[in-house]
């Protein structure tokens, strides 16, 4: 009896013991300051349980970072375990905190939510749990929270009755450089980093405009991608999309990519879907840098309709 | 045993008188040895000898004489063998009274190398090699190792690579020395691929020596400046060549991220007392390349102050030795003041519809900026080693403790300014390491280190102690080949509470670590 248990104190002592703290960057959610758990004993009838929370927005952004929710939960639980609806490898736990008086002293909490660009887009169920003193979960609170993509859909993706734009074309790339989407119009004229819009406004309805300036004088925001927007009513013809290095930023060379995404019928009526349709690749080395309009380099061209 | 028989076999043949025997046993009863010639003091001794005898024909009728031989001869049986059970007797107590061998003598202090007498053993009593004839002792070693780490992830954080998995040189030195009368100097480089390769000084020392003549190792006062070890504790001064661990204890490496400093360090000794003072930069240089703006300089004017005094009963004339002492250190640290910003603006996205809407751009002003500080920080330590050589290989037993208060530089950075409280740090460390033959080694060791022993943390709006504290338990095994090469197998079994469990409370977090460490020296 003795030594079986001096072996069983050896092996504990030797074995890999310990809770793993992985980053959780491969996670479809991450949750500021909480420990990725991998699974968790739940049970419906526990006396603990999210009473209350609050989600500012239904609508998340493509790889958003910093989505707060707040709420409480019952002064018995400990924690609060976080997690999308079958999908990840576990709950992300954060200790509860200071007791709201205004709530019946119910335990606070602020669970900060970033989302990964491998997430996919649509539709997503988020799951709330409080956590007991013995680490058992309590009843699931949930809501819906829709995930945008890297191309714009008019919220296509979040409810399908809605019309995505005509076309949209999409240039990403590699590197932290500043690159910018230029399209040459039908009629001869250039949307580009200066000229963002057809319009005197940019989201003007019937306009064509680009829709950001990313990588602008180096400050990178990990985007990496310029959309050209054709919304309601474009002009008809050829359109020529050309990438434009304005700052290598240190870079030797970028490879970007462009693709075009058109608007077509959903599966169902009245509904609505964005498909792509085409893609073209181009590689820019760092020595084409400012060569502006005239040095841009020809990625792609596409015909409305 | 040959020896012996011939012995006997010389008093049966020359046949000395028993009187005489038993005079020479009681005067001198150490003494074996036995007169090759002997007078003949009664008629019985006038007898031929007995190999003689025997080979001369007796006379078949005399019996007068034939009882005499008869007598004779048992008298010299009985004489040989009372001999022979007193020779037994005097080897059983030369054997239980023998003293014990003599140690090998020590090397000699210095040898004369080129035209020039360099005190090589006391200066480097590791090196093997000597650059004859320049008149300096060159040595060197390199260690490389591969590591396994429960914390290996393979992604990056805030650019810093997560892998732990990985094989790393962990030291590669080379190192100069010379040691004459009154002066000595050293250099010691170092090359390692630990965070990037780099390459530093490692030591650069120049010393006034006073010489001990009675002691060749330890001279009276010796005044070293430059890149030096400070004078603190065991495991700061305690060479990492010879070190079988494969680094020191977590709290040595929080208190002195590297071994060394920019400073002046008096030490020497008497008899069995040791002594060290030093004043340094207190800014250690890490020997692993930078992670931060500031090390290895030193951003204040203060200075450390540390100091050791102990004893050490080492002898070669003795199986065992017995080393110890008791440390102080203190100096101030540094607080990093903030430079001045410009005004700003921020976007909070508080609907989280990631579009600016009213409400949503805050102004940030431009800021001043704030002045540095420094803080005071001090260190008590204690340290004591035993060794003892037996059949088996020499056995080392060891401890260390150390009390301090924002000493903390390189683990988690005391900062008593932004804490708001002056932070408290525990370290200890035990263990032993026991050579099996020259060639093979086991070695256990316990760490503990809390770098703030007044942590609290705020969960379930109750404020409540969080233990900090780590204990790691480093079983090791070694092969040696002496003065050449090791291989190490080292397994850190680390028990904190850096990690969480299910309901949020902290538990031990999956960090244990496995080192495989190959050592070549010349």
């Amino acid at each position: 009896m003795r030594a079986p248990s001096i072996l069983a104190l050896a092996s504990l002592a030797l074995c890999a013991c310990g809770v793993a703290a992985p980053l959780g960057l491969e996670e479809p959610v991450r949750v500021e300051r909480a420990m990725l758990v991998p699974s968790l004993v739940t049970s419906e009838n526990s006396a603990v349980a999210v009473t209350a929370f609050e989600n500012p927005s239904a609508v998340v952004a493509h790889r958003q970072r910093g989505k707060l929710i707040t709420g409480r939960a019952s002064r018995e639980a400990f924690a609060l375990a976080v997690r999308l609806r079958a999908e990840g490898t576990g709950y992300w736990v954060l200790p509860l905190g200071a007791p709201d008086p205004s709530a019946n002293d119910e335990l606070s909490f602020e669970a900060t939510l970033s989302f990964s660009p491998a997430l996919a887009a649509g539709v997503h169920t988020v799951e709330l749990r409080a956590v007991d003193r013995d680490g058992r979960a309590g009843a699931a609170s949930t809501f819906p929270l829709c995930v945008l993509g890297p191309v714009p859909d008019n919220l296509n993706v979040c409810d399908a009755t809605i019309a995505p734009p005509i076309a949209v074309l999409s240039l990403a790339w590699d590197s932290d450089v500043d690159l910018d989407l230029e399209v040459e119009l039908p009629d001869g004229r250039r949307v580009s980093a200066k000229r963002p819009a057809t319009g005197s406004a940019t989201r003007a309805p019937g306009a064509a405009f680009i829709d950001t300036d990313a990588g602008a004088h180096c400050a990178h925001d990990g985007a990496r991608r310029e959309n050209f927007v054709l919304d309601e009513a474009p002009a008809l013809g050829r359109y020529r999309v050309f990438a434009s290095l304005f700052d290598a930023c240190g870079e030797r060379q970028v490879f970007a990519r462009a693709t075009l995404h058109r608007r077509a019928l959903g599966p169902t009526p009245g509904s609505y879907a964005q498909v792509e349709t085409a893609r073209a690749d181009a590689q820019l080395l760092a020595f084409n840098v400012g060569a502006g309009e005239r040095g841009a380099h020809l990625v792609t061209e596409f015909s409305l309709p | 045993m040959n020896q012996r028989s011939l012995r006997l076999f010389a008093l049966a043949a020359l046949a000395p008188s028993s009187a005489f025997a038993q005079t020479r046993a009681s005067a001198e009863p150490d003494d074996i040895e036995v007169p090759a010639v002997v007078a003949r003091p009664d008629a019985a001794s006038a007898a031929p000898p007995p190999d003689a005898t025997a080979t001369s024909p007796t006379p078949p009728a005399d019996e007068p004489q034939r009882a005499s031989t008869e007598r004779t001869v048992n008298e010299l049986r009985a004489m040989v063998e009372q001999l022979s059970s007193r020779l037994a007797r005097v080897e059983q107590q030369r054997a239980n009274s023998a003293p014990p061998p003599r140690p090998t003598p020590e090397p000699p202090a210095y040898a004369r190398i080129g035209s020039s007498p360099v005190f090589t053993t006391s200066a480097r009593p590791d090196a093997y090699s000597l650059l004859d004839p320049v008149g300096v002792v060159l040595s060197g070693f390199v260690q490389a190792q591969h590591e396994w780490s429960g914390l290996s992830q393979d992604q990056l954080l805030q650019g810093v690579p997560l892998n732990r998995d990985r094989f790393v040189l962990r030291r590669a030195r080379v190192r100069v020395d010379g040691s004459w009368q009154w002066v000595a100097f050293a250099l010691e480089l170092d090359a390692n691929s630990v965070r990037g390769v780099s390459v530093g000084v490692r030591r650069a020392e120049a010393s006034f020596v006073w010489r001990n003549p009675g002691q060749t190792s330890v001279p009276w006062l010796a005044v070293t400046a430059g890149v030096t070890e400070p004078a603190f504790g065991a495991e700061v001064g305690e060479g990492v060549r010879r070190r079988w661990f494969a680094e020191r204890s977590n709290g040595s490496l929080a208190f002195f991220s590297g071994e060394a400093d920019v400073g002046v360090r008096a030490w020497g000794g008497a008899g069995v007392v040791r002594y060290a003072v030093s004043v340094s930069n207190g800014a250690p240089l890490d020997d692993r390349a930078s992670q931060s703006g500031l090390q290895g300089i030193d951003p204040t004017a203060h200075h450390d102050v540390s100091g050791r005094l102990g004893v050490d009963t080492a002898d070669p004339a003795r199986p065992w030795s017995v080393q110890g002492g008791v440390s102080f250190l203190f100096g101030r640290g540094f607080h990093r003041g903030e430079e001045a910003t410009k005004p700003s603006i921020e976007w909070r996205d508080n609907n989280q519809n990631s579009m600016i809407d009213a409400g949503e751009l805050v102004a940030i002003p431009g800021r001043a900026a704030t002045p540095s500080y420094t803080f005071a920080h001090w260190a008590l330590n204690a340290d004591l080693a035993l060794r003892l050589r037996t059949r088996a290989g020499l056995t080392r037993l060891f401890a260390e403790a150390t009390v301090a208060s924002n000493l903390d530089r390189g683990a988690f950075a005391s900062d008593p300014i932004a804490a708001g409280y002056d932070l408290r740090q525990v370290q200890a460390v035990a263990g032993f390491t026991q050579e099996v033959t020259p060639y093979a080694l086991l070695g256990f060791r316990w760490d503990y280190y809390n770098p703030n022993s007044d942590f609290f943390e705020d969960r379930r709006g109750v404020i409540e102690p969080r233990d900090q504290g780590a204990h790691t338990l480093s079983p090791l095994v070694g092969l040696s080949w002496p003065n050449h090469g090791r291989l190490v197998f080292q397994y850190d079994i680390v028990l904190d509470s850096y990690a969480r469990d299910a309901r949020g409370v902290p538990t031990d977090l999956s960090n244990n670590l496995a080192t495989l460490r190959v050592q070549g020296d010349f």
